[in-house]
């Protein structure tokens, strides 16, 4: 027991100072994911036939090549062409890509999810195609979009642990260096599961009670 | 002598191979009611929506207030010289009813928004729904969304109406109240299209009915005329099956 408190106290420090650099990877790849999504989204309901083609062929290039692949192709393999990025930014783009495609597909799906009867009153009003976007239809997409958007959240979050890979000292990459000083494994990735669950389970909570507002309303 | 406001040439509208309207030709005068009737399938709510651009005609002609609408007409121009109330209401979920008579007249209009309150409160006061105008959608019956959909509409100060099926999503107990409201516009002079399945309201109501069947007009004429001396066999055969299905 002494012997456990120990170890806590030379690793948990050391582990739990990667949780920042978990969530400002986060913070960063979550802007650059609803950022693109967003672009990627309205390139989707757009009429011309060339962004919705680009749209289509982004979003399924990411979904169907493994995160890891991407992440290595942005770090490694972009060397092969002269562009070395630093770690940071290598995980920061990688996850900015992976996110808006998803990001893009939650996005889609609330606003084609609202009733078509509603931008068909906007613009029978005289409302222009962004005016009713902005005033009437996203403002109810949005609240349709909280709760799967906040799992998506999440899976960022734990999508950052792929970091390690290419030395972002994050959770991940900070317990697999003290397991491997320590050999205590089990104690260690214990001390970043706790990490990641004090992250994740409020958040997830969070989602459970909007999808419950919702479904009484 | 009453101005013409309307003028349909040979309107037709294909979806792909179904040709739903197949020219469609009316004149209609300033302030004149009309009551457009016919069998499900016959392209009466087809023929409003291609009126104010929510379908794109594929021929024919429409002259509204002497102009020729095509590529170049600004759309959202004309849509508010021309309202439209929907079956489904469409009320903005997320505004409360006089929000909902404010959002297009203070963002597309542009005017004040302590003048554009004014004016909604005035018409939400006109429909009967004044007490509610702090309600949102989802606390408002059928009728009352209806109502406020009206008022909606009236905002834009519309010279022309177009009324697509707005009782046919209503309690029957409920439709009183808001085919009042279209009978108070008519008698103050609104030109109105009134696409409707309640026979004797057309016959009430309209100064002149339209019945259409199979994407044409089949006969014009006063309500009297159309109701009691129909001269096609199709109307005849209409009327029969709509008085067997009411009594």
């Amino acid at each position: 027991m002494n012997d456990y408190l120990q170890l806590l106290q030379t690793y948990f420090p050391y582990v739990a100072k990667g949780a920042t650099i978990t969530l400002q990877l986060t913070i960063v790849a979550l802007l650059g994911s609803v950022a693109l999504g967003l672009l990627t989204t309205f390139a989707k309901l757009a009429n011309l036939r060339l962004l919705r083609v680009v749209a289509t062929i982004y979003i399924e290039l990411i979904r169907a090549t493994p995160a890891l692949l991407q992440l290595f192709i942005i770090y490694f393999g972009l060397t092969s062409f002269g562009l070395r990025l630093d770690p940071f930014t290598a995980a920061s783009i990688t996850l900015s890509l992976v996110g808006g495609a998803y990001a893009a597909e939650i996005f889609r799906a609330g606003i084609e999810a609202v009733d078509t009867g509603q931008f068909e009153a906007a613009r029978s009003l005289g409302m222009s195609t962004p005016l009713a976007m902005r005033r009437i239809i996203l403002p109810q997409a949005a609240v349709i979009i909280l709760p799967p958007f906040t799992n998506f959240v999440i899976s960022m979050i734990k999508d950052t642990s792929l970091a390690l890979t290419i030395s972002v000292p994050e959770i991940m990459y900070r317990s697999y260096d003290a397991s491997s000083q320590s050999y205590r494994s089990m104690a260690i990735y214990s001390m970043a599961a706790i990490l990641y669950l004090a992250i994740c389970l409020p958040l997830s909570g969070f989602a459970k009670a909007l999808e419950k507002r919702k479904a009484s309303r | 002598m009453s101005r013409t406001i309307l003028q349909l040439e040979g309107l037709e509208m294909a979806f792909g191979q179904l040709r739903v309207l197949r020219g469609v030709d009316l004149e209609v005068d300033e302030g004149e009611s009309i009551a457009i009737i016919g069998p499900s399938g016959s392209g009466k709510s087809t023929l409003l929506r291609c009126l104010n651009r929510l379908e794109t005609p594929t021929g024919g002609g429409v002259i509204f207030e002497g102009q020729r609408i095509d590529a170049r007409t600004d759309i959202n121009q004309l849509r508010t010289r021309m309202g439209m109330v929907f079956q489904q209401f469409n009320l903005f979920p997320h505004m409360t009813a006089l929000a909902n008579v404010m959002e297009a007249p203070v963002h597309v209009r542009r005017i004040r928004r302590e003048q554009a309150e004014a004016e909604a409160r005035r018409l939400l006061e006109k429909v009967g729904m004044l007490e509610k105008a702090d309600s949102y959608p989802r606390q408002l019956s059928g009728g009352q969304k209806q109502r406020v959909a009206i008022a909606r509409c009236l905002a834009m100060q519309p010279r022309l109406l177009l009324l697509d099926e707005i009782t046919s999503a209503l309690d029957p107990e409920l439709v009183g109240e808001v085919l009042d409201v279209v009978r108070d516009l008519a008698r103050q002079g609104m030109t109105m299209l009134l696409v409707t399945h309640e026979m004797r309201f057309a016959r009430e109501f309209a100064d002149r009915v339209v019945f259409m069947d199979g994407g044409v007009v089949v006969e014009v004429g006063p309500p009297e005329e159309i109701f009691t001396r129909p001269k096609s066999e199709r109307l005849r055969k209409f009327l029969t099956a709509v008085l067997e299905q009411t009594t």
